[in-house]
């Protein structure tokens, strides 16, 4: 089972919300299942919404999606692009199974704004990689050997 | 109800006079004991077989790295737990879930430091930074 993170660029004005980051994560779900028939749907329970993210006074919206192929998360990468859901004008997606990542492709961003936005995603999953290591050591029962 | 299903790696560090074959026998029997003990567990290897030995160059040990897909977080945990317990082995780091947000497990380790952890978090860093150089942006 592989993942994806997407972080799309939400064309809102600054009014991007919970409601319209929701319909929007509904809409990619329905979409990659419409897109790819014949394959394991992807349960809306198994896609969330992580953040609402502000960066350089643009409006993103960031979801993980569970059970994701190449095709798929491909698929996503150009929809994100092209805005097929009416709210985004462009996203990263990346892509990786558990422990042996990865793929990452911008599709519609501003080469500029794209590069900046993967290298946010990229720290920001790194920095939650180390919080949770380091939560590991904290909790581990070093008593066990 | 359904078992959560994920995916993971388990990081064994073992004594370095014990050969990689005898272990991974020790490992897959272990796999094998879940397999009956637990029947809403599945398990299965990605590509068959413990892979990939890491030395530590400061220490009379190695690595074994694990990848495990379609496992319950419940079942990833009691594996790990019995893997710390095979002879020879030093200590155990469970990793799952996704690789945006893993979760980590430690088993034994007595000197409270487990070494196999900052293994893990270079070789994600590294592919992280080779996605970061590769990424297509068009």
């Amino acid at each position: 089972m592989a993942y994806a993170r997407i972080l799309a660029l939400v064309s809102s004005n600054g009014q991007l919300n919970d409601s319209h980051a929701y319909d929007t994560a509904i809409q990619v779900v329905d979409f990659l299942n419409s897109r790819h028939p014949g394959e394991r749907p992807i349960q809306s329970e198994e896609s969330w919404i992580t953040q609402i993210l502000n960066i350089d006074d643009e409006d993103y919206m960031q979801m993980e999606l569970r059970d994701i192929d190449y095709s798929k998360a491909e698929s996503l990468a150009i929809a994100l692009g092209d805005d097929a859901f009416g709210w985004t004008t462009g996203g990263v997606v990346m892509y990786g199974d558990p422990g042996d990542i990865l793929f990452c492709v911008s599709r519609g961003l501003d080469p500029e704004i794209a590069r900046a936005t993967i290298h946010h995603m990229t720290a920001q999953v790194l920095t939650d990689i180390n919080n949770a290591a380091m939560g590991a050591m904290f909790s581990a029962d070093w008593s066990n050997g | 109800m359904k078992p959560t299903t994920t995916s993971g790696r388990i990081a064994i560090e073992v004594k370095g006079h014990v050969p990689v074959e005898e272990m991974e026998t020790s490992i897959f029997a272990e796999i094998g004991k879940l397999f009956v003990d637990y029947d809403d567990t599945v398990l299965r290897l990605v590509n068959g077989s413990a892979r990939a030995l890491t030395p530590f160059p400061t220490k009379d040990t190695y690595v074994l790295h694990l990848d495990i897909s379609e496992a319950s977080t419940a079942s990833m945990m009691r594996l790990a737990s019995a893997i710390n317990g095979i002879e020879d082995v030093v200590g155990v780091v469970n990793t799952y879930g996704s690789i945006f947000f893993p979760v980590f497990d430690i088993y034994g380790f007595e000197d409270g430091e487990a070494s196999i952890l900052n293994i893990i978090r270079s070789d994600i860093g590294e592919r992280f930074n080779a996605a970061l150089s590769n990424a297509a942006v068009s």
